[in-house]
């Protein structure tokens, strides 16, 4: 069992209320000092007949998030609704905000009195996130982040999946930062990648993200959940005294403190040193914070990305792809194997940072990449890929789930 | 062996449900199974389509790409839905109104009557019209989804529902094809 430090040191936290979204009940939650004596709350091993929402809830619970404040959105929405039933059950708080802007504050915050937090929410509610997503990048604020991709601009179709935000996730917020996205392709990885989502976090101080859509996350697959021992849960790095905002290694990543330990924090988004005062002329300061909050991430890309190949071994096609169109590429990439094409996948389970020495590396001399969007992550891949190999994107537009068939019909043209 | 099922209907009539039920029955025969679902932002009243597929292969692509077998229980899902169905089509005769040329194997199924005339009216057609499925082509065993049923169905719903499964198994087991 891992040994949890109290989760939460606010004093004046006391009762907050939660709304029961399944039942119209409400719900308190326990006291602080309840909260501090029960904190399990796992589901037992075994396999479960989850959907992908089910499952992302789940991982978070398991990996130790003991806040979610959210604002309802589809497809999103299974993923609120068992936070709101289980976090009580796990000592935790559950909390409906008044819009996403306000959620993922409210994760920041929680964040910094000690708790592992996640919010979940569509390309909309994401948009309203931006403002906050750079926040916790300056602030170095670990926290996840579920995007489940619906159809859009705009409210879209509401139900419909897509790949639309892999470009929102990485620029949305001002400046130059770094974030991490996972794209999971089954059930028993929006569970496992949850738990990484929040390793990853606590590793690098960073927001990361879990690029869910519709369609996985309305999938219903079998999940196995493993006993406790099977799956590392990595908890806060601390460090008394600090510095907590910065390091002499350019890509460290400082030790964090919470509110009520003891600490003088100072927790800004303007540019400030590794402790905390605000330095908003120094030219050095801006140059040392940004460029390690940059870095730490992409020095570290090797580590940071996991990626699968099928195949790929004497593959002079490979597929390149990611998320719910890496399931349709690896049933086309079977298919054509069958016709005599040499075709293998190579499937990015982290979308960011994106791993351009791995697409470098390929010898193919035809690159595809299907994805349910206009090719966002094709351009990547072209960027990446060698000047003689040739990269082509397959895109699907229209809200369904792109299918074997067409990713067979490009490779084999 | 890999067989590819489609539900259609409007939501609200439990579309999803059904196949939920059906996957989970397939999950407790050892069997993999994918379950999806696809409806429309009123989540009540508009075009639902929920799909399953049981196989004894690890599952690629989980979602379906020719129904072997097509439950419809709207017109709406029947319109479209039934043009592409290999095995046979099931449909609610209180609710869809067949093409007179179609080709595919049809079985009307009485579900909805069978719901308002022994189980007073109780919104279990879905479950009716999914058991004779199961019934008629052995997808799964009663025993299968009754065990589907008692993990997924809340407790106040329980016995209904395996009642409205025992009459579905009856009907599956006595329909004749009528194409």
């Amino acid at each position: 069992m891992r040994q949890d430090a109290p989760y939460f040191n606010l004093p004046t936290v006391r009762t907050v209320c939660c709304i029961h979204l399944s039942r119209g009940e409400r719900l308190f939650a326990p006291t602080i000092n309840d909260m501090n004596e029960n904190l399990n709350g796992d589901i037992p091993p075994g396999e479960y007949f989850w959907e992908g929402n089910e499952a992302v809830a789940e991982g978070a619970i398991r990996a130790g998030c003991r806040f979610f404040a959210g604002y309802p959105i589809s497809p999103s929405i299974e993923i609120m609704e068992r936070m709101s039933n289980r976090l009580p059950e796990a000592g935790g708080v559950f909390v409906q905000m008044e819009d996403e802007i306000a959620s993922l504050g409210a994760v920041i915050g929680a964040v910094w009195a000690g708790a592992k937090a996640m919010t979940a929410t569509s390309g909309p509610g994401l948009s309203l996130m931006a403002e906050n997503i750079g926040y916790a990048v300056m602030t170095e604020t670990p926290c996840v982040i579920v995007d489940v991709q619906r159809v859009g601009p705009s409210t879209g179709q509401a139900t419909r999946p897509y790949s639309g935000d892999m470009m929102q996730v990485k620029w949305c917020s001002s400046s130059d930062y770094q974030i991490i996205a996972l794209s999971p392709w089954s059930i028993q990885e929006m569970y496992e990648l949850t738990v990484q989502a929040f390793n990853l976090a606590e590793t690098y101080r960073v927001p990361v993200f879990i690029m869910s859509d519709a369609a996985i996350a309305h999938l219903r697959e079998t999940c196995t959940v493993p006993g406790m021992d099977e799956l590392a849960v990595l908890d806060r790095r601390k460090s008394p005294g600090g510095p907590h905002f910065g390091t002499d290694d350019p890509r460290g990543v400082p030790p964090m403190a919470s509110f009520g330990e003891g600490e003088a924090l100072l927790i800004t988004g303007s540019t400030h040193d590794e402790f905390g005062y605000r330095k908003t002329q120094d030219p050095n300061i801006q140059k040392k914070l940004t460029t390690r909050l940059n870095e730490k991430i992409l020095r570290n890309a090797d580590k940071i990305a996991q990626m699968e190949e099928y195949l790929t071994g004497d593959a002079d096609t490979v597929v390149v792809a990611y998320g719910i169109a890496a399931r349709a590429a690896l049933a086309a990439v079977k298919q054509a194997r069958n016709r005599g094409v040499k075709a293998g996948l190579l499937r990015l389970k982290t979308v960011w940072p994106f791993p351009e020495r791995t697409i470098h590396s390929l010898k193919a001399r035809r690159i595809f990449v299907p994805e349910m969007n206009r090719g966002q992550i094709a351009q990547e891949v072209q960027r990446s890929a060698r000047a003689n190999t040739a990269v082509f994107s397959i895109t699907r537009v229209d809200g369904e789930v792109i299918t074997p068939g067409e990713i067979l019909e490009a490779v084999l043209s | 062996m890999k067989r590819q099922i489609r539900i259609a209907g409007l939501g609200g009539q439990g579309v999803v449900l059904s196949a939920r039920l059906l996957g989970q029955a397939g999950v407790i025969e050892k069997k993999y199974a994918a379950q999806s679902s696809t409806y429309g932002p009123e989540s009540r009243g508009t075009l639902c389509r929920a799909e399953v597929i049981i196989s004894d292969e690890p599952i690629d692509y989980p979602y379906v790409t020719e129904a072997d077998f097509l439950i419809a229980l709207a017109q709406d899902g029947y319109k479209n839905f039934s043009g592409n169905v290999k095995d046979a089509l099931l449909f609610d005769p209180k609710a869809v109104c067949p093409h007179a040329r179609a080709t595919t194997k049809h079985i009307p199924i009485p579900a909805t009557e069978i719901a308002l005339r022994e189980l007073d009216g109780k919104a279990v057609s879905n479950v009716i019209i999914l058991s004779a499925l199961a019934a008629h082509t052995s997808l799964v065993s009663k025993e299968s989804l009754t065990e589907a049923v008692r993990i997924t169905v809340g407790k106040e719903f329980y016995e209904l529902n395996l009642k409205a499964l025992d009459l579905g198994w009856r009907l599956g087991l006595e329909v004749e094809a009528n194409v």
